[in-house]
């Protein structure tokens, strides 16, 4: 049963390294920048989701760092320190289920993304190529808009929509005619 | 996430943290070959269907061309073909009464587009050609219209990575086709467009100009079809003008490319 559920983890974390890899990055900006594994990672934070999750969404990351020029690694070494730091904050000083902590929990978690990736994929592009590639504007704004984007949908996402759905779902409607 | 200990949450971290640096040294490159190998077809398929899908979004809606249209615009291109075979022939003429060198005596091979790179800040391809295959940084890779895409920046043992044009990291320099003269940079700009940059302030460029590519460096030859001009500005405290230049193909739409291997 152990081995069929890891079975499953590793084909689902394929499948979500291959759609970002196949699909995403193939259209056309701002579609190619949608912050997939901010979103997944926030969610799962925020939910505070079982750990298997957490090797699913490495096994993706994995698959997206094979498909980079020279920076194996960048999305990995990314993923496991936003976990680390987001275990922390997310057990200890959030109340996950308001708006504000999803929202600040998922800003910070897209925002630490693209600075991490970015300075890292800057750190190896100077060691396989000699260039430095790293820009400060370039890595804050891209870091604001995708830390607001990511919190948005995390907060849409977590937040809204199960309010909105259980105030319209058939078991609160008779609860309250009851 | 929840984790049955901080010490279990340290040894995950430290474990992935290792294979990181042994991949980084070249260590586990024959295990990422693997895992390439496997996931590779399914890429490359998703790849080529969304490619296919955009295509189909784009023409979505497009009025049919009609039938006299079309028989219109199959004469014209009847009368272009002539025309180039006789200028050729021509040309091939006047070259062997002046005794001049051939050209375009290009080594060239042919790769197909696998996908394209997954991170952020770079804007570039993943071929099917690798070192077995001749490859090596900085040759020159155009598509079979005759249109510059970029060159080779990373080679591997049976993949490369084309840094496309509008890479930031992509420098070319360039033509205009009018005059034969040297315009400019053509850099890239974070996978949003191309801008041509370090025009001399007494060239005149005007909006639908071709631009090709100027043999500044030697692997580049001249004469490689970038794009046309769509704009052209210059700020009075400039010392030179600047251009933004539209592809003449949609870079995320190629599928097949051309390298030269030697000139």
């Amino acid at each position: 049963m152990g081995f069929l559920r890891a079975l499953l983890a590793l084909c689902i974390g394929v499948a979500i390294g291959v759609f970002y890899v196949g699909v995403i990055i193939v259209f056309p900006f701002p579609f190619s920048a949608l912050p997939l594994f901010s979103i997944l990672l926030s969610l799962s934070l925020v939910m505070r989701v079982r750990a298997s999750m957490f090797w699913v969404l490495l096994v993706a990351v994995s698959i997206a760092d094979l498909y980079a020029t020279g920076a194996f690694g960048v999305g990995i070494l990314s993923f496991v320190f936003i976990t680390l730091l987001g275990v922390h904050v997310s057990s200890d000083v959030i109340t996950h289920r308001s708006a504000v902590g999803c929202f600040v929990i998922s800003f910070v978690v897209g925002a630490t993304w693209v600075i991490s990736t970015e300075v890292l994929g800057g750190f190896a592009a100077w060691w396989h190529f000699h260039v430095n590639i790293v820009s400060i504007v370039h890595i804050i704004l891209t870091a604001l808009a995708q830390g607001l984007f990511t919190a948005f949908v995390c907060t849409v996402l977590y937040v809204f929509l199960p309010h909105w759905w259980r105030d319209r779902s058939p078991i609160t409607v008779n609860y309250r005619a009851v | 996430m929840r984790f049955k200990s901080r010490k279990q949450l340290y040894w995950y971290s430290g474990f992935v943290a290792v294979l990181v640096v042994l991949h980084m040294f070249g260590i586990l490159a024959s295990c990422g070959r693997l895992v390439r190998g496997l996931v590779d077809p399914f890429v490359h398929n998703t790849y080529r269907t969304s490619q296919n899908f955009r295509f189909f979004g784009h023409t979505w809606g497009m009025k049919p061309i009609s039938q006299s249209d079309l028989e219109t615009l199959e004469h014209e291109r009847d009368i272009l073909k002539t025309r180039v075979a006789l200028v050729e022939s021509e040309n091939t003429t006047l070259r062997r009464q002046l005794s001049y060198p051939d050209r375009n005596k290009w080594k060239i091979i042919g790769a197909e587009v696998i996908a394209k790179t997954s991170g952020s800040s770079e804007q570039a391809l993943i071929i099917n050609r690798g070192l077995g295959d001749g490859l090596v940084a900085g040759q020159v890779v155009f598509t079979d219209q005759g249109v510059l895409i970029g060159s080779v920046r990373l080679v591997e043992q049976t993949r490369s990575f084309i840094q496309l044009l509008n890479d930031p990291q992509s420098r070319i320099g360039a033509l205009h086709v009018t005059n034969s003269h040297p315009i400019g940079i053509i850099a890239g700009g974070y996978g949003l467009g191309v801008q041509l940059t370090l025009i001399p302030p007494e060239e005149v460029v005007a909006v639908g100009d071709l631009i090709v590519s100027n043999d500044v460096t030697e692997q580049m030859p001249r004469g490689l079809l970038i794009g046309k001009i769509t704009s052209v500005g210059r700020e009075t405290y400039e010392p030179f003008q600047h251009a933004l230049i539209e592809p003449t193909i949609p870079f995320d739409q190629v599928k097949t490319v051309t390298i030269i291997i030697s000139k």
